[in-house]
């Protein structure tokens, strides 16, 4: 693909992204292997990349072996500590009498498939139907879960306009769990028929409780997720999952490339699983058979290829910040009609500008 | 080996600019970059005796103490410190730089090294003896600490105290972090130790750090045998009080101060076992450094 | 989750040990893990002895359990207090 070569050779060289793209690690010295264990952090995906190095049983050197180990046991112990939480949701929404659907990361580690693996996540998102929206609530809030503080502005823009819950934490145990009634599908521009994708979801096998999004459906979740994403301080990681989900279930059945890109037609996002399958062939290796994806990647998923590219101070492409500022702009105007637009941008302005802590002090 | 103060000032800027320069901290390897002024001169004071590298190399952590925006270069300047490059603390004045270091560190240690159980406590060593002093943040342990290490005690940590998958503690010796009054009282009780600078009205007060002798440093790839765990607390004015622990308080204790016990699981449940097997517990209240020692020197050699 | 709690019409005057735990004597009684919950107890006197006669003997009915601690020399006096108690910390189940 002439786009690939074109910016390939813009952007820095990269140990983690050469490893993950099939570049193989003979040539790397202790030093270089540092730096990628940095890139990796940067990236939040030290967990995964220990897993797929101890699974791959690759020869490190010893002081990084160390860190491969630590970063197992953190990965092993968060994967303990969700499954336990979701035990405390089933309690709490037990009596509730419809579905629950689990998504993202939460599904991956419930269904024990290879995208859990080191897989780090903050919040756990849930889906019920939307006559139960307020039924669950209230037993969540009985389990100890609670609605955090927002403004006004932002308590009003969830419930009003994308008719969502703010996202819950517990009170004594400090994890988040986001509840929906439908599919987050953040563009008012692309028409997204995420209902048929919930109408078709399946119980969880051995459970009497969770149910998931069907094979396909969860790729594709995935991919909207990535494309239609703001910012992208994950966004490699959400390509890794597309990549592990895609070559998952494609080695469980020979026909699932094809029935993905079907799938994707008839909900609405065929150019959008393209585009993400692109990027995920791009950087990860994704075998997807080339009738499937043919064709020059769109702008926008070139700007999303540097975003999605090591966002490392030492490796980063030169105009990231650039980039991810047209992304932003992309993004609100994905979301937002016009009308909104504006009166968004005003609000998020104002805010900027009072000055706002998203880290905490020692 | 080289050590920091054997480098020149030309050589230790350019490779904390370049990220060719490499401190070793026992078993870790950091990489350190900076171009702050306040923070190298910091720097060079108290990890004079560490060795250092100049020719990049092997890391175990990316660290980076730098402004976090241009203009903060010049102006109300600030620092950030940096893992990875990854910004996980606010920003602080320039002149706590130094101390920003060592809280940043104390964080990625707790956060990352769970290879290791780590646990909230001091980690010393008298006649080959491991000692733990376990003390919530305010009972006087650094004061302790510092004191000890002055009197000939070997320093492996005065904050985390890392145990391995061998029962053997992990030395990290580096300089002490000493609070308001405690700052005086090491100062006046040892007027030659080396004290590095002042940050004032930080969110804990004034703090100050010692830097730790030569012969600790040079230890730092020897590791302790545990043998006392100790519960310290200084109260003004206290007559001295010795008093015997059992190991079953003693684990529940240290889970209390413990940073990564439920990350490791049913490991960290058999390792903490194992160390109060191995050891033996006491708790001692004192008002009097030199009745601190003492008593802690006793009980290393009648009950270590 | 509770470990190990039957499906059907429990009968509940019959109690049990929580599966898994792991269990390690020291001098001032028995550390107790469980790995199910993370919860990590100091069991001692009464409760000490309630947790060593269900190991060594399985499932107990109440009255049973009480002979068997009293046969260890432990005075029974809380003993319902302590049930209660080792119950919360979900030690113990009843079936």
């Amino acid at each position: 693909m002439r786009w690939k070569h074109w910016w390939l050779s813009m952007a820095k060289p990269s140990p983690l992204m050469s490893l993950l793209g099939g570049g193989g690690h003979e040539s790397f010295d202790p030093e270089a292997w540092s730096l990628l264990f940095s890139e990796a952090r940067r990236a939040g995906l030290m967990a995964r990349l220990a897993a797929s190095l101890c699974l791959d049983q690759v020869d490190l050197p010893e002081r990084l072996q160390k860190q491969v180990t630590a970063s197992l046991i953190e990965a092993e112990a968060f994967q303990r500590d969700v499954l336990r939480e979701l035990d405390h949701v089933q309690q709490a929404l037990q009596g509730l009498g419809v579905p629950v659907l689990l998504l993202k990361g939460a599904a991956y580690v419930r269904l024990n498939l290879p995208a859990a693996r080191g897989r780090i996540f903050s919040d756990i998102d849930i889906v019920v139907a939307r006559e139960r929206l307020a039924q669950a609530e209230a037993s969540l809030m009985l389990g100890g879960w609670l609605t955090g503080k927002l403004d006004p502005y932002d308590q009003r823009y969830y419930r009003e306009w994308s008719h969502e819950i703010p996202p819950m934490t517990h009170r004594r145990r400090g994890t988040t769990l986001d509840l929906h009634h439908a599919l987050v599908m953040p563009t008012c521009r692309v028409r997204v028929d995420s209902g048929k994708m919930l109408r078709q979801a399946v119980p969880i096998e051995g459970s009497l409780f969770w149910w998931r999004l069907q094979d396909e459906d969860m790729v594709l979740h995935a991919a909207s997720h990535l494309m239609f994403n703001a910012e992208f301080e994950r966004g490699l990681r959400d390509l890794w999952d597309i990549h592990l989900l895609f070559c998952d279930f494609a080695s469980r059945s020979a026909s699932f490339p094809e029935r993905l890109f079907e799938r994707a037609r008839e909900v609405g996002l065929g150019e959008v699983i393209r585009e993400a399958l692109l990027l995920a062939r791009t950087f990860l290796g994704t075998p997807i058979p080339e009738d499937l994806l043919r064709g020059e990647a769109k702008m926008a998923t070139r700007l999303i290829a540097r975003a999605v590219y090591s966002r490392h101070r030492q490796t980063r492409p030169a105009s990231q910040w650039l980039v991810d500022m047209l992304l932003l702009g992309r993004e609100m105007y994905l979301r937002l009609p016009n009308h909104l637009l504006l009166r968004h941008l005003a609000h998020k302005a104002s805010v900027s500008f009072a000055g706002t802590a998203p880290q905490k002090s020692i | 080996m080289l050590t920091l103060s054997s480098c020149t000032s030309e050589q230790l800027h350019r490779a904390l600019r370049d990220g060719s320069f490499r401190l070793y901290l026992g078993q870790l390897a950091l990489k350190v970059s900076s171009d702050i002024p306040e923070f190298i001169a910091a720097f060079r004071q108290l990890y004079g005796d560490h060795p250092v590298a100049l020719g990049g190399g092997e890391y175990d952590f990316d660290i980076a103490i730098s402004a976090p925006a241009l203009w903060r270069r010049w102006f109300r300047r600030n620092a950030s410190f940096e893992f990875s490059g990854d910004t996980p603390f606010l920003p602080m004045e320039v002149g706590h730089a130094h101390a920003l270091f060592e809280w940043g560190l104390n964080w990625a240690i707790a956060s990352f090294l769970h290879h290791c159980l780590i646990l909230h406590s001091a980690v010393l060593e008298w006649r080959g003896k491991g000692v733990l002093l376990s003390a919530v943040s305010g009972s006087g342990k650094s004061t302790l600490s510092a004191e000890l290490s002055e009197q000939g005690w070997r320093l492996l940590s005065d904050e985390l105290a890392l145990l391995d998958s061998d029962l053997k503690l992990i030395p990290l010796a580096r300089p002490v972090s000493l609070k308001n009054t405690s700052i005086d009282v090491i100062r006046r009780r040892h007027p030659t130790a080396v004290i590095g600078p002042l940050a004032l009205d930080t969110h804990k007060g004034t703090v100050a750090h010692l830097k730790v002798s030569a012969d600790a440093v040079g230890s730092n790839l020897v590791p302790a045998i545990p043998k006392l765990i100790v519960f310290p607390k200084w109260v003004e004015g206290a007559p001295l009080r010795v008093e015997p622990v059992g190991a079953g308080q003693a684990a529940l204790r240290l889970i209390d101060q413990a940073f990564n016990y439920s990350t490791l699981g049913t490991e960290g449940f058999r390792r903490l076992v194992a160390l109060v097997r191995m050891t033996e517990a006491w708790q001692i209240e004192y008002s009097s450094l030199d009745e601190a020692r003492d008593a802690l020197e006793t009980l290393v050699a009648e009950h270590g | 989750m509770s470990s190990g709690i039957p499906a059907g019409r429990p009968d509940l005057s019959r109690v049990a040990l929580a599966e898994a735990l792991l269990f390690e004597e020291v001098e001032d009684g028995a550390l107790i893990f469980d790995p199910n919950s993370g919860a990590t107890t100091l069991a001692s006197g009464l409760g000490l002895a309630m947790i060593k006669s269900l190991r060594s003997l399985g499932t107990l009915d109440e009255s049973a359990l009480r002979a068997a601690v009293q046969g260890m020399g432990e005075v029974a006096e809380n003993f319902t207090d302590t049930l209660v108690s080792l119950e919360k910390s979900q030690l113990i189940f009843r079936c």
